[in-house]
């Protein structure tokens, strides 16, 4: 029997995240045939922002590239426009270039297009929307000649365009008719915290602002609100809102009202007609996010394969906000007219914000700012509509119910063991999850050995295991941040790159790892200062070598000078010298503070500097990672040595590692937080490896430093 | 066979060690993969993985996983070291040795043979074990030998003999365990100090079984309890008397069993006559419904186990409080049969084969007396000497460190033991060995006790040196050589065998491998208690381990004792009535709190080994002491500072941590660490008349924050 002939209008992420799931389902059914509007295969739209913000290039957004068409032997038009679909007895699709493709079934995923309000001017030059593709290359294009830009729209993606308009290098306002940002999304109070964030990054906002008009003789040159105030602008982006694009539909007699009605299998009041995404209304909701097209995707898939399958019963939008930096994540009902808030938290140290709606006793809703590592479990419990005393239990965390563990699964660092028998770690038992395809909690002990010991931390393994159920790959390890908005790689696949070619210069360096703003900024210029410096040391010289001013350095020491009272066998004040010699001349990724006391008799603030020796009644103590500004953050314990020498390397190497391991920028505690105390000790105490630490550090001890030259110590306790 | 730290040559196959855990008594078998490096570095890696066995069942704890680490530590010792005006200065083998036996017949000429003093350890192999016996005998002629195991077992040994009529650590099968319907784990941490024996637990309580701890902190075993009875330090024997009277009062005993196994029960009976459920509450400072629930529970469990470890034995009374829990067995008649018995957990790898052979001060190999007179001539016979060669019985190990004290030992020669961390009392062991004029230490690391040597002997490392252990269950193993040991590193055994050489008596030390020496320990052991005639290597490589006694070498060895009758000679065993005591060292106005001690789950003994291990010590950096919230708020300490804790002995310096798991009147401290945080500053050194087991476990203390006591000091 010959295969039957879907069509698929729409070359967009619904479409094709539907094709995928049909492939997978059954890949010999149809003979597929999709027409694009755009010139590009399938790429990500909602990581367009990551490009403009340079973070990504085009490339990396694409989904489903052009062999992926070929090798599923899919028939791709782009640039093509459907103009008709004779759905009553033909069952052919029209094209704007004269095609006729006859079809059995066919799918509209039209997706939607800027919403374009009506205001005089929207048709000057220079007034675009943020949608497309092109849309991001006429706003480079215009970053190279203009400098002042104004966003109309501060919602999602009118943030987002204005965040990558502003790593352009352009003046950025963004223009809102609402009282305060994201409002359909955020509360006051968070949107606040928002928009103060977005004011540090350099964006300008005019809120409560009702555009009238877009001025300009040819081209746009500023926007006048109705209070007539203006403002300049050379670029106006248009981002108030999306339209589903439906006239195919309605103009070919499918039923539309505002976009295109289906059924909960997807099915328009056309035979074999379907539609989703954007472009589509179902129980009166036309989405404009992510998840519920694929939600969608995967039902009309299994619809249309003939597959049993539930029907789709809607989606619970939530969004993220993509902005380098902020954490923002929003789901279900916020607006407190229809839900009463169940639970708000404001950290004011870590600024960090947690609301939580309900109605009727359920979780309906919710709001992060700052942290949004509970996004995925409060997005289940929105789903689920669980009661709030889930929500009880895990705020007092009085009992030891299940909730506790699940939130304690969900923060622990990826390294940080669940089974110190064994010495499995979180990741580990994620990654045997994931990969690994095990379900159970038996598989897991299995194949991890976590638990198989003593078995106590049996419900800790079981509750990781849940979460990595739960949260999948998203929850294991993720992806390295970019170092800065110049480019999408990150600290660590820079450091590599410079490692296999240290002499490089730094431009050649950008430029291989294509960067999308090769003159870099501040962040990312002395990170391959420093990381270059690391690799070959400034003493030995290099053609582009960077005056050794001009890094980090040990910031202060303090040497308590009361040193030897009575009983105490620790010199504080020769310890403290050496060290400074050594260090005075070291770059470091962050500014350090030392601090040195023969005991707790001469207090100097050992647990709140990077580094800090004290004497004690076991021997010398090391403390790393200590703060004394936001955020305070108390030394961890690194190391007990009895004597003087061995202090000293102990010392000395843990710098040295956080040299080499640090991210460029990264202070010691942070630094501390990331790799772990457990592991940081373990490689410290490894006596080859601390020696080896100990003697790169020394040649610039050697190299600074006459010999025996006297404390010069800023002695400040 | 590779070194343990051979270069990794790309392209070849990794290669790959058998070997066995160094460290408790499980003995656990493991491989250890010389794995390559990661890329951009040269340090060496390695892969561990359990391999099963009928103890470990191939699993790992975290000490066995990084057992690898501290043999291939820079800081293992690879000369001879000799104290030259105070200093160590490095020697060859020839010299260090040469300079040993030279002082050891000047001394001998001296002051007698007794004026040598031998300490062993409870982790050396059989093998050696065997030979230090026989070298302190023969090559010196000294009767003081002694080793750390007698703060191991002692209890818990003599009680075996002379309830049963012998001592092997389990009288049943681990595999028992999960048959047992009721489980008793009496002063035993099993989670943190043999955690690969925990499953056994979990799958009994999976089975329905109830599981009843005693110890006075909410450990890691206690909770997963049924019943915990949070018990005051030192009342062991009380609570067993307690539950005994339950018992009875419920007509739980089983008669039966009593009148056909048993001998002394009238004796217990007109004992138990005196003793009230309710005094026994308020002296163990438990509730009184509690003891009966658990009495209950075991009574009437069809099947049980009663494990009992160093919480009830490291005490003055360790010896009758273990007898106590025994009558309890015996009451009930749960024993010689699938899914009852008793244990005494074990504590160190071979803490059970190292006090068969001869190791110990009143002990001849295959468990035979120093005392009795057949017994010498056996042994003296395999030897090919005369009985009056072999000394008389010599003293406990801490008795051995009073007589270096007094100046009656002179010369101390140490093997795998660190006594002056691991003793009671330690400051006077400190000084004691500070004093002795010839002090040699045979290690793999400069130990506490190393340091204040006059000649250091590094020794081979576990996976380095051949030789059988002896499980807690009495199951014999055989942990293979693995790798070639670092250049200027010997055996243990060879050691022995090259001084008697020196001394001229290498007549009886002929050994060329630890095989030869288990041939002459199977001869010795033949027709003994813990006979090993029927154990050989081959047939310990095909059956993977063989339980003691084994008399044949072609008739399989059985796991349950006492299926058919006990060891003494009418078959039965023997009740014994014991006094409910008050602790040893009760708490007073000045010492108010009461002090125990205990292992944690990263570190081994006295941390010589796990302290080395970068994994294990990241894991557990420096002592504490555990105290309740409660207490910590009435003696003003904060959680984390420092603290001086001190009793009639002396003093230690830790950090405190505070919690609500431990009873507020007892505070516990582990015991991995020397120097000024050594809990065993503080111990008592008084010990159980019966077995010389010193009272580790109640020491009265009185504690202070370490910054007021300054202040005290510093304004008088």
């Amino acid at each position: 029997m010959a295969k039957k002939h879907l069509v698929v209008i729409g070359n967009g992420m619904a479409g094709m995240k539907c094709v995928e799931e049909i492939l997978s389902i059954d890949p010999e059914r149809f003979q597929i045939t999709v027409i694009g509007k755009e010139k590009h295969p399938n790429y990500n739209r909602i990581l367009l922002s990551k490009v403009l913000q340079g973070d990504s290039s085009i490339n990396d957004i694409v989904i489903n590239d052009w062999s992926w068409y070929s090798d599923n032997h899919i028939k791709l038009y782009t640039g093509e426009t459907a103009t008709r679909i004779h759905h009553s007895k033909d069952k052919v699709v029209e094209t704007a270039s004269g095609l006729r493709i006859p079809y059995d079934a066919l799918i509209i995923a039209t997706g939607s297009s800027a919403f374009i309000p009506p205001i005089n001017g929207v048709n000057k030059s220079g007034v675009i929307s943020f949608r497309s593709i092109e849309d991001c290359q006429t706003m480079m294009d215009y970053a190279g000649k203009y400098r002042k830009a104004a966003v109309i729209g501060g919602g999602l993606l009118g943030l987002e365009a204005a965040r990558g308009l502003l790593n352009l290098g352009m003046e950025t306002s963004v223009i809102h008719n609402a009282p305060y940002l994201m409002n359909r999304q955020l509360d006051r109070f968070s949107a606040e915290l928002l928009q103060k964030e977005l004011e540090e990054q350099g964006m300008k906002f005019l809120l409560g602002k009702d555009t009238e008009k877009i001025i300009g003789r040819d081209r746009a040159k500023g926007v006048r609100f109705t209070n007539g105030t203006t403002v300049d602008a050379d670029l106006v982006v248009l981002s108030v809102g999306i339209r589903p694009n439906i006239e195919l539909a309605r103009k070919s007699g499918i039923d539309t009202e505002r976009a295109i009605l289906v059924d909960d299998y997807m099915r328009t009041n056309a035979e074999d007609v379907y539609a989703l995404g954007e472009c589509a209304e179902h129980r009166g909701i036309a989405y404009g996010l992510v998840a519920p097209l694929y939600e969608q995707g995967r039902v009309l898939a299994k619809a249309i394969c003939g597959v049993e399958t539930e029907p789709y019963k809607g989606s619970i939008p939530y969004a993220q906000l993509k902005v380098s930096g902020v954490q923002v994540f929003s789901v279900g009902e916020i607006g407190e007219d229809r839900a009463d808030t169940a639970l708000q938290q404001f950290d004011g140290i870590r600024n960090t914000y947690k609301k939580v709606m309900m109605n009727y006793g359920k979780v309906t809703g919710a709001i992060l700012y700052g942290n949004t590592d509970e996004a995925t479990s409060l997005l289940n419990l929105v789903k689920q509509k669980a009661p709030v005393s889930t929500l009880q239990a895990a705020a007092s965390g009085a009992s030891a119910g299940g909730s506790v563990l699940d939130e304690e699964a969900e923060s622990m660092q990826p390294r940080e063991k669940v089974c110190a028998c064994n010495a499995v770690t979180k990741a580990s038992i994620m990654n045997a999850v994931i990969d690994g395809g095990l379900r159970t909690y038996e598989q897991v002990r299995e194949k991890t050995k976590a638990s198989s010991s003593c078995g106590g931390c049996r419900p800790m393994v079981e509750a990781v295991l849940k979460y990595a159920l739960r949260a999948g790959k998203d929850g294991a390890a993720s992806a390295e941040p970019p170092i800065c908005a110049c480019t999408t790689t990150g600290h660590q696949a820079l450091k590599e790159s410079i490692a296999r070619q240290p002499r490089a210069t730094a431009q050649s360096i950008k430029e291989s790892l294509n960067w999308t703003n090769v003159q870099g900024c501040r962040l990312c210029n002395k990170a391959i200062e420093y990381y270059k410096e690391l690799i070959v040391p400034n003493f030995i010289s290099f053609e582009d070598r960077v005056p050794a001013s001009s890094f980090n350095k040990l910031s202060s020491t303090i040497v308590s000078t009361e040193h030897l009272v009575e009983n105490s066998f620790y010199d504080a004040q020769r310890i403290g010298s050496k060290l400074q010699q050594v260090w005075n001349a070291v770059p470091m990724p962050a500014p350090v503070m030392a601090s040195i006391t023969s005991g707790p008799h001469a207090p100097a603030g050992v647990l709140v500097h990077d580094i800090g020796l004290t004497g004690a009644p076991a021997g010398w103590e090391l403390y790393a990672g200590g703060h004394m500004e936001h955020p305070v953050k108390q030394g961890q314990l690194i190391g007990i040595v009895e004597t003087d020498t061995d202090a000293l390397e102990l010392a000395v190497s843990c710098v040295q590692l956080y040299r080499e391991s640090a991210s460029y920028g990264e202070p010691m505690w942070k630094w501390m937080e990331r790799e772990g105390i457990t592991e940081i000790r373990e490689l410290l105490l490894d006596l080859e490896y601390r020696q080896e630490l100990v003697n790169k550090s020394a040649l610039y001890g050697e190299v600074a430093a006459a010999e025996q030259r006297k404390d010069e110590a800023v002695c400040r306790s | 066979m590779p070194q343990l730290t051979a270069e990794r040559k790309s392209g070849e196959t990794l290669p790959v060690i058998q070997t066995q855990c160094p460290y408790c008594s499980v003995q656990c078998k493991m491989q250890i993969t010389l794995t390559e490096p990661p890329p951009g570095s040269n340090r060496l890696t390695y892969t561990v993985e359990g391999v099963a066995n009928a103890a470990s069942e191939g699993r790992l704890c975290v000490k066995g996983m990084n057992a690898h680490q501290h043999a291939t530590s820079t800081e293992r010792l690879l000369h001879p070291l000799i104290k030259r005006d105070g200093q160590f200065v490095e020697a060859t083998w020839d010299e260090a040795l040469r300079v040993i036996a030279d002082n050891f017949q000047a001394t001998s000429a001296a002051y007698g043979p007794d004026a040598i003093g031998v300490y062993g350890g409870g982790s050396l192999t059989n093998e050696t074990a065997y030979l230090l016996g026989k070298f302190a005998r023969i090559a010196l002629g000294t009767k003081y030998i002694d080793y750390n195991g007698r703060f191991c077992m002692s209890a818990a040994a003599s009680a075996g003999v002379k309830t049963f009529g012998v001592d092997r650590g389990l009288t049943c099968r681990l595999a028992d365990i999960p048959l047992a319907s009721c489980i008793i784990l009496a002063g035993t941490n099993i989670a943190e100090c043999q955690p690969t024996l925990m499953p056994y637990f979990t799958k009994a309580k999976e089975n329905g079984a109830t599981i009843i701890v005693i110890d006075p902190r909410v450990t890691a075993t206690a909770a997963i309890a049924d019943i915990h009875l949070q018990v005051k330090p030192g009342t062991d024997a009380a609570l067993a008397n307690g539950l005994l009277k339950a018992l009875e009062e419920e007509g739980l005993f089983n008669e039966s069993f009593i009148a056909e196994k048993t001998s002394g029960f009238y004796e217990l009976k007109k004992h138990l006559s005196g003793i009230n459920v309710a005094e026994v509450a308020a002296l163990t400072g438990l509730d009184e419904a509690d003891i009966r629930k658990a009495a209950i529970a075991y009574g009437k469990a069809d099947t049980g186990i009663v494990f009992t470890a160093r919480g009830v034995e490291q005490q003055t009374d360790g010896h009758m409080a273990v007898r106590n829990f025994l009558n309890l067995v015996l009451a009930t008649g749960k024993i010689g049969k699938p899914g009852c018995g008793y244990g005494a957990v074990t504590g160190q790898g071979n803490g059970q084969g190292g006090r068969e052979h001869g190791q110990k001060a009143d002990q001849l190999p295959g468990y035979r007396s120093i005392e009795n007179e057949n017994d010498r001539a056996y042994i003296a016979k395999v030897w090919g000497i005369e009985p009056e060669r072999i000394p008389r019985k010599g003293v406990s190990a801490y008795e051995m460190m009073e007589l270096v004290h007094q100046d009656v030992i002179r010369s101390l020669f140490i093997m795998g033991s660190n006594p002056v961390v691991s003793n009671p009392n330690a400051l006077l062991v400190e000084e004691g060995l500070n004093k002795c004029e010839f002090l040699v230490v045979a290690d793999m690391f400069m130990s506490e006790t190393a340091r204040m040597a006059d000649v250091v002997l590094p020794v081979t490392a576990y996976v380095e040196n051949e030789g059988t252990l002896t499980n807690l269950e009495g199951r014999v193993l055989l942990r293979p050589q693995g790798s070639i040991p670092p250049e200027g590193t010997k055996h243990d055994w060879r050691i022995l065998c090259e001084l008697a050489d020196l001394l001229g008596q290498q007549t009886y030390f002929p050994f060329q491998s630890a095989e030869q020496i288990f041939e002459e320990l199977r001869i010795a052991s033949k027709g003994g208690i813990a006979d090993y005639y029927g154990i050989t290597y081959d047939r310990l490589r095909r059956e993977g381990g063989v339980y003691w006694p084994c008399p044949s070498t072609d008739k399989p060895s059985s796991g349950i004792m006492f299926e058919n009758g006990f060891a003494h000679p009418d078959g039965r065993a023997i009740f014994t009535p014991v006094e409910s005591r008050m602790p040893q060292e009760t708490p007073s106005a000045e010492y108010p709190l009461t002090m125990t001690n205990g292992r944690v789950l990263s570190h081994y003994l006295t941390g010589v080994q796990t302290r080395r291990s970068k994994t294990l010590a990241a894991r557990s950096m420096e002592n504490f002491i555990e105290l309740h919230p409660k207490t910590a708020k009435q003696y003003r300490i904060e959680d984390g500072e420092w603290v001086y804790v001190e009793s009639r002995r002396g003093g230690f310096t830790v950090r405190s941590r505070i919690t609500d798991q431990i009873r507020e009147d007892t505070v516990f401290v582990p015991m991995h660490w020397g120097g000024v945080q050594n809990v065993n500053r503080a111990t008592t050194p008084e010990l159980d008349p019966n077995c010389k087991m010193p009272g580790f476990k109640t020491s009265a203390v009185s504690i202070i924050p370490l910054r007021l006591k300054r202040e005290l000091e510093a304004t008088h």
